[in-house]
C-alpha cells in the first residue's frame, strides 16, 4: 500500500541543524520537509499554508519558547504532530511535555534511525515516543491526592506557629516567643493560609483538630 | 589711684637728702595689703652687680617712673626701693613682702637706722636662700611703735626684663589671700587635667593626631602657668632658680609651636591652605633649630644688643605663626562657622593672655590681675574651656562624618554588589545559551549526520559523551529551563540531582506558584536557592531542609528551612554568600527575613513583590 508522503515542518533557530535534519530527511522514504522556519513569528503563517502533518519542535527558541508554542497550538487544537526535538534530557521539561501534548521526545544527539523511529511512531501511534537516552516519565497523577498530601506536609517551624496561633496568641507575642522578628511569623501564617487554603485563625483551629495536628 | 611722688622725692634728691623718705608711711594694721610700689621710688643701675653698701646705692639713677608694678629694664642690672612702715598699735606685727613674679635673681632687704643697713632677709640665687612655696617671700616684723625705713635690692641679669608686683601683707591677710589664690590656681588645673584625660580618651577612641596634639599643648600650657606662677621654684634649690626660668620660657616656646601645630591640625590647613601649612611647619623647625639650639651653643658670647635682637626675631616669628594661625582661622570659618567661631573665641583669649604677658612682662606696660593673680591664669582657663568644647564639636563632627561615610561607603558596597551579580547572571546567561544552543546544536547535528552517512560505533558514542558533557556544562552555569519548566520545576530538577549525592532530605513544594513568574526573578529566586542548599551543606549540619514556594495575590514568597545548628546573630548578614542573596532580593524590591536561632536552625524567607504579575 503505498502512502502519502507525510509532510514535516521543522521549527529550529539553527540553520545547521535545519540542514542536517533536511538532507537526513531526504533520505526517508514517506517523509518530506515543507518547509523550515526560526522562530515562532513565521511559524504560525506556515501551518496554515503547508498544514504539515508533523512539527519537529525545538525548545529553546527566540522571544517564544518551545513549551509555549506547545502549549498554544494545544489551545487551538491545532491537530499537528508535534516532535520536541532538544539538547535538554531533564525529567521536569519532558514531563512538562508530555503534559502539555506533545507526541514524542527526540534529544539533539539522535540518531537517524531514532530520528526515522520516531517519525513513524507519531504519524501511526497517539502514545508518546521516548527518544533514544531519554529519560522516561509518567504523566502527573492523582493530581487532587498529591495536594492534600502536600498540604499537610507542615515544617516543623510551620507547625509550632499554628500551635501559637490555635492557642490565640497574636503575631507580635509569638514573635517574641520564638525569638524571631514578627514579619516572619506574619510572612509564615500568610504562607500557612495559602498552604491549607485557609483565612482565618478559627478555620485554622478547625483544621488542626480535623487533621489530629497535634 | 595713681599718685606722682616724683616732683616731691627729685626736690629731695636736690636738696642732697641721701635717701628719698619722703613717700607716705605704711601704716601696720592686721589686714595691710600695701602695693610698695604705689608708696616708693625706684632707683636703678646698669653698672655691674655690686654688694649694696649706701655708698654705692647712692650712685642709682632715680628712675622717672609711674608704673603701679616694679619694671627693671633689659639693661638694668640692680635697683632699690624705699619704703617706711609704721607700727602706730600696741602689738608687735608680723608682716611679710611678697613678689607676684617668681624670677628676679636676688632680692635682699634691709632696715636703715642712721645711715646704716641692717639686713632682714634675703631670698634667691645670690643670697642661697630660696623661696618657701610658689611665691618670693621676705619676712617682717613691726614691734609696737616701731616706724622704721627699709630698703630693698633687686638684682637681675641683663637682658631679661622683670615686672614683678611686690606688695607687703599682713600675715592674717596674706593667708586670706593665699588660700583664694590657690583655690583658683587649682581650679585652673582641674580644668587642664580634665581636658587632657577627655582629649586623651577621645585620641584613644579616634587615633586622631589632633586630639593628642591637644594634650601635648595642655602640658606644655599646665608647665609654662605653673612655672610663671612660681610652682617651679618649690621643687628647685636657690641655686638653681635660673633653671625654672629656663622651663618658663621653653615652656611657654613649646606650647606656641604646639598650639600652632594643634590649630594648625584642627583648622585642617593641609587641606584648604597646604602652602602656608607647609611654611609655618617649616618656620617652626628654623625656630627651634636657630633661636633655640643655636642661641643655646653661643647665647653666652653675644652682647646685649645682639641678644636683643635675636629676641626680636624670636618675638617676630611668633608674631608671624600668630598670623599664619589667624589666616588659617578665617579660612576655616568659611567651611565650618559653628567650630570655626568657638575656636576664633579661645584663640581671642590666648592672643590677649599671651600679648599682655609680652606687654607686662617685656616691656612693662600694662598690668592686669584679679584677686592679685596675673590675668595669664584667667584668660588661659576660658582658652582651655573653650578649646574643650570645641574639641567636643569636632568629635561630634568626625563621629558624624563617620556616619555618613559608612552609610555612603554601604551604598556604594551594594551598588558594586548589584552590578556584579547583574553582571555575572548577564555572562552565564550568555555562557549557557551559547554552549547549549549553539555549540551543543552543532555537535549534535554533525553526530546525526555522521552517523546516518556511516556506521562507527565507538564515534557515535563519543559524540553522546561530548553531547551530554555540554549540557552538564550549560546546565552547571545557568537554568536554562526555568524558563520551559518555570521555578519550581527547575528547583525540583534541582534537588533530584542533589539527592543522588547527598544524604540530606530535601522537601520541597509549591503551592500556587505562579507559572508566568518573570524570567529574571525566577533565575534570581533559583539562585537564592541554589545559594541557600550551598550555605547549608557548607555550616549548617542540617538533616532537614523545607523548601516552599508559596503565590500569593501580589507577592510570591520562597520559605527555606534547616533544622541545622543555626548561627550566631553576629554572622549573619556577613558572609558573601547572604550579601548577594540580599542584593538580589533588592533588586527584585523584596524582603528577606533571615531568622537563625543557635541550635534551632534557620529559617529563610524572601518574600518578592509581584505587583505586574
Amino acid at each position: 500500500m503505498k502512502e502519502k508522503v507525510k509532510k514535516i515542518l521543522i521549527c529550529e533557530d539553527h540553520q545547521i541543524v535545519i540542514d542536517g535534519l533536511c538532507s537526513i530527511i531526504a533520505d526517508f522514504s514517506g517523509f518530506g520537509v515543507v518547509d523550515t522556519v526560526t522562530s515562532y513569528s513565521s511559524l504560525y503563517s506556515s501551518l496554515e499554508i503547508n498544514k504539515p502533518d508533523i512539527l519537529l519542535l525545538d525548545l529553546n527558541l527566540p522571544h517564544k519558547n518551545g513549551i509555549e508554542i506547545l502549549r498554544e497550538l494545544r489551545v487551538k487544537k491545532n491537530p499537528v504532530k508535534v516532535l520536541i526535538l532538544t539538547m535538554y534530557n531533564k525529567k521536569t521539561i519532558i514531563s512538562k511535555t508530555v503534559n502539555e501534548g506533545a507526541d514524542g521526545f527526540l534529544l539533539k544527539n539522535c540518531s537517524s534511525e531514532d530520528l526515522l523511529n520516531a517519525l513513524h511512531h507519531v504519524s501511526e501511534n497517539d502514545f508518546f515516543y521516548y527518544g533514544e537516552g531519554v529519560i522516561k516519565s509518567k504523566k502527573k497523577s492523582g493530581f487532587q491526592e498529591d495536594e492534600f498530601y502536600k498540604r499537610i506536609q507542615l515544617t516543623s517551624r510551620e507547625k509550632e506557629i499554628i500551635k501559637h496561633l490555635c492557642d490565640g496568641k497574636k503575631v507580635p507575642h509569638i514573635a517574641t516567643i520564638m525569638y524571631i522578628s514578627p514579619l516572619t511569623v506574619e510572612t509564615h501564617k500568610k504562607n500557612i493560609y495559602r498552604k491549607l487554603g485557609l483565612n482565618s485563625v478559627t478555620k485554622l483551629v478547625n483544621f488542626a483538630h480535623e487533621n489530629q495536628l497535634f | 589711684m595713681k599718685i606722682n611722688y616724683f616732683n616731691t622725692c627729685f626736690a629731695l634728691f636736690i636738696l642732697g637728702i641721701q635717701f628719698c623718705f619722703g613717700q607716705k608711711t605704711i601704716e601696720v594694721n592686721p589686714l595691710l595689703q600695701k602695693n610698695i610700689k604705689i608708696n616708693s621710688q625706684l632707683h636703678v643701675s646698669k653698672e655691674k652687680a655690686i654688694t649694696p653698701t649706701l655708698t654705692a646705692l647712692r650712685k642709682f639713677d632715680l628712675a622717672m617712673d609711674e608704673r603701679r608694678f616694679f619694671y627693671l629694664d633689659f639693661d638694668v642690672t640692680q635697683a632699690y626701693t624705699t619704703f617706711k612702715i609704721a607700727n602706730t598699735t600696741k602689738h608687735k606685727q608680723d608682716m611679710v613682702l611678697v613678689f607676684s613674679y617668681p624670677f628676679i635673681e636676688d632680692a635682699k632687704l634691709f632696715k636703715v637706722v642712721n645711715d646704716s643697713l641692717y639686713p632682714q632677709g634675703q631670698i634667691g640665687i645670690f643670697s642661697g636662700k630660696g623661696p618657701i612655696g610658689r611665691n618670693w617671700k621676705i619676712p617682717i616684723l613691726s614691734l609696737p611703735n616701731e616706724t622704721s625705713n627699709y630698703l630693698l635690692v633687686l638684682k637681675k641679669a641683663p637682658g631679661k626684663p622683670v615686672a614683678t608686683d611686690i606688695t607687703l601683707f599682713s600675715n592674717e591677710k596674706h593667708v586670706a589671700v593665699s588660700g583664694l589664690q590657690n583655690t583658683l590656681i587649682g581650679f585652673y588645673f582641674g580644668i587642664t587635667v580634665l581636658s587632657i584625660l577627655f582629649t586623651l580618651f577621645i585620641f584613644g577612641l579616634t587615633r586622631h593626631s589632633v586630639f593628642l596634639l591637644y594634650g601635648f599643648y595642655l602640658v606644655a600650657l599646665a608647665i609654662y602657668i605653673a612655672s610663671y606662677f612660681g610652682f617651679s621654684n618649690v621643687f628647685l634649690p636657690a641655686e638653681q632658680l635660673n633653671n625654672g626660668r629656663t622651663v618658663y620660657v621653653l615652656a611657654i616656646e613649646f606650647s606656641t609651636i604646639l598650639f600652632v601645630l594643634f590649630a594648625q591640625k584642627l583648622l585642617r590647613a593641609k587641606k584648604y591652605l597646604p602652602k602656608l601649612n607647609r611654611t609655618v611647619i617649616v618656620v617652626i623647625i628654623a625656630a627651634i633649630a636657630v633661636f633655640r639650639v643655636i642661641l643655646h651653643i653661643i647665647g653666652d658670647a653675644l652682647t646685649v644688643g645682639q641678644f636683643a635682637i635675636f629676641m626680636k626675631l624670636w618675638y617676630g616669628t611668633i608674631l608671624f605663626l600668630i598670623l599664619a594661625v589667624l589666616i588659617e582661622l578665617l579660612v576655616y570659618i568659611k567651611h565650618n562657622p559653628r567650630i570655626g567661631s568657638l575656636f576664633a573665641l579661645s584663640y581671642l583669649f590666648m592672643i590677649l593672655g599671651a600679648v599682655f604677658v609680652v606687654l607686662h612682662q617685656s616691656i612693662g606696660l600694662l598690668k592686669v590681675t584679679f584677686f592679685g593673680l596675673s590675668h595669664i591664669l584667667f584668660a588661659s582657663a576660658l582658652e582651655i574651656i573653650l578649646l574643650s568644647i570645641t574639641i567636643a564639636f569636632i568629635v561630634g563632627q568626625i563621629y558624624k562624618d563617620r556616619n555618613t561615610l559608612a552609610s555612603t561607603m554601604l551604598v556604594e558596597q551594594q551598588r558594586f554588589l548589584n552590578a556584579f551579580v547583574l553582571g555575572q547572571e548577564e555572562e552565564r546567561k550568555r555562557l549557557g545559551a551559547e554552549l547549549h544552543d549553539n555549540v551543543g546544536s552543532r555537535i549534535s547535528n554533525l553526530r546525526r549526520v555522521f552517523s546516518h552517512k556511516h556506521t562507527d560505533v565507538a564515534i557515535e558514542k563519543e559524540f553522546d559523551m561530548v553531547c551530554d558533557e555540554i549540557r552538564n556544562m550549560a546546565h552547571a552555569i545557568t537554568p536554562a529551563e526555568i524558563a520551559l519548566v518555570g521555578l519550581p520545576g527547575a528547583v525540583e530538577e534541582l534537588l533530584e540531582e542533589l539527592a543522588k549525592s547527598d544524604s540530606l532530605k530535601i522537601n520541597f513544594n509549591s503551592f500556587r506558584f505562579p507559572d508566568n513568574l518573570e524570567e529574571d526573578m525566577a533565575t534570581n529566586l533559583f539562585r537564592i536557592v541554589q545559594e541557600l542548599l550551598q550555605n547549608v551543606f557548607k555550616h549548617a549540619n542540617a538533616s532537614v531542609v523545607d523548601i516552599q514556594l508559596f503565590g500569593h495575590k501580589n507577592s510570591v514568597t520562597l520559605s527555606f528551612e534547616d533544622d541545622g545548628q543555626g548561627t550566631s546573630h553576629k554572622k549573619k548578614t556577613s558572609g558573601i554568600g547572604l550579601k548577594s542573596i540580599q542584593s538580589r532580593v533588592a533588586q527584585m524590591n523584596g524582603q528577606f527575613l533571615f531568622d537563625s536561632i543557635k541550635g534551632k536552625g534557620t529559617s529563610v524567607l524572601v518574600i518578592i513583590p509581584t505587583k505586574y504579575t
